[in-house]
């Protein structure tokens, strides 16, 4: 499969670079993927698991809160605040985070700054989660 | 002149400071190198922002082209350190913060300071100016980009409410070991960078995107978000930098201030120490003299 070079860069440094086959994420839209000879696109990532599956073998996992993510002449580059690996991640903490912040959500007042807010604490624990999941040990 | 006992206190006292000022000199050496560090490792972020901000179709940055129907208010972000002891690096920005707020009021605008550091926040405050809001005792690290976050935030939340017609940043840039520069670097209203033509070159094709995702309307706060948050961010490593380099060489100069001054100090004691001695020796000669003459 055709691979193509990316560069994934939070403020503390680069995070990931190197050729990559395939990169899945979200954004406002909706779930999409990227492969080699992408056309030349920028996008808004919302918070999300970020799927790199690497040029030859393996695939490495991240959560990430939001960013922007352009592919510019076969080139891609993903902005993001921090990238957490998702290795890091334990599966039951992270369910029980999101169940905490799921009842949070719905004892708040739809439409208020407090609303907003623990709506996008609620979607990085959801991406969190659904990372987690990806990497958890198969029973 | 001056006792031996007071020069011999005057040298204790003069290599004490002298023992600080070179303690201080290595501690922000090392404070420097881990700036020095992190501003290169930002670097990618900042200028993949801004490249970013450049390539997308102009239009995208209309909506934060200037509000003429805004309140005549300029938010005036100062960077500045939280202690002293740098040399003239506070007080050169703080001249270049005065000099832009009387063009700031020239041009009808009502400045609005957002202090960051501690000599921003003494100063704004003794010259009586609107301090909207503060960041400070920020050790061990000011260049955060949590920061930059809720600075572009707030920025773009004035600004998109019609609160302030603009929007800078005042920091000094981190030019070389010996030149930190003051600068004002204006984040509203926006406009899309223009890339230098070398960076152009190497990032290949100048075309604008074939799709953007989502919609221009949408897409067009995020990509300003960033692009502030790269800016903003690259103004506090660049103050934080220079702020080490400039309390680094002050530290140099009253280390070796100390040091000049400690061998004039050692000189003058010699020379009334050696007076003692002299006269001392013409006291036992004329005692010895008159005995003889007995």
């Amino acid at each position: 499969m055709a691979s193509f070079p990316l560069r994934l860069i939070a403020p503390h440094g680069v995070i990931f670079e190197g050729q990559v086959e395939q990169v899945t994420a979200t954004s406002p839209v909706g779930e999409f993927g990227v492969l080699a000879q992408h056309v030349d696109f920028l996008t808004a990532l919302t918070a999300c698991p970020l799927i790199l599956k690497l040029a030859g073998a393996g695939y490495r996992y991240y959560v990430v809160p939001s960013g922007l993510a352009e592919v510019k002449d076969g080139n891609m580059t993903i902005l993001v605040p921090q990238a957490t690996p998702a290795q890091e991640i334990e599966l039951e903490q992270a369910d029980t985070e999101m169940k905490e912040l799921r009842e949070k959500l719905e004892s708040l007042a739809i439409g208020s700054e407090q609303y907003a807010e623990a709506e996008r604490a609620f979607a990085l624990a959801q991406a969190r989660w659904r990372a987690a999941q990806l990497t958890a040990p198969r029973a | 002149m001056a006792s031996l006992k007071a020069i011999r206190r005057r040298i204790a006292s003069v290599a004490s400071t002298q023992k600080t000022t070179r303690a201080m000199k290595l501690v922000s050496s090392a404070k420097l190198r881990r700036a020095r560090e992190a501003r290169e490792r930002a670097r990618p972020y900042v200028t993949a922002a801004v490249e970013m901000a450049g390539s997308v179709p102009k239009a995208l940055f209309e909506p934060f082209a200037l509000h003429a129907e805004a309140r005549a208010r300029a938010l005036l972000v100062v960077v500045s350190s939280d202690r002293g002891l740098c040399g003239a690096y506070n007080a050169n920005l703080m001249r270049a913060v005065e000099e832009k707020e009387r063009e700031l009021r020239a041009r009808g605008l009502e400045p609005l300071f957002f202090a960051v550091g501690r000599r921003a926040l003494d100063h704004l405050r003794r010259a009586r100016a609107t301090i909207v809001d503060q960041r400070v005792n920020l050790a061990p690290r000011a260049a955060k980009a949590e920061l930059a976050r809720e600075l572009a935030a707030r920025v773009l939340k004035q600004y998109e409410g019609g609160e302030i017609r603009q929007a800078g940043i005042a920091y000094n840039v981190f030019r070389s070991m010996f030149s930190q520069q003051p600068v004002y670097r204006m984040l509203m209203p926006a406009e899309a960078p223009q890339p230098e033509q070398a960076q152009a070159d190497a990032r290949g094709s100048t075309e604008p995107y074939f799709l953007l995702e989502p919609a221009p309307p949408e897409l067009a706060p995020v990509v300003v978000r960033f692009y502030l948050e790269a800016e903003i961010f690259a103004a506090l490593l660049d103050a934080e930098t220079g702020e080490h380099a400039a309390r680094m060489m002050a530290m140099d100069a009253a280390t070796n201030n100390a040091g000049e001054m400690i061998e004039r100090l050692t000189l003058e004691m010699n020379r009334v120490r050696q007076g003692t001695i002299t006269r001392e020796l013409m006291d036992i000669v004329s005692g010895a003299e008159a005995l003889r003459e007995f």
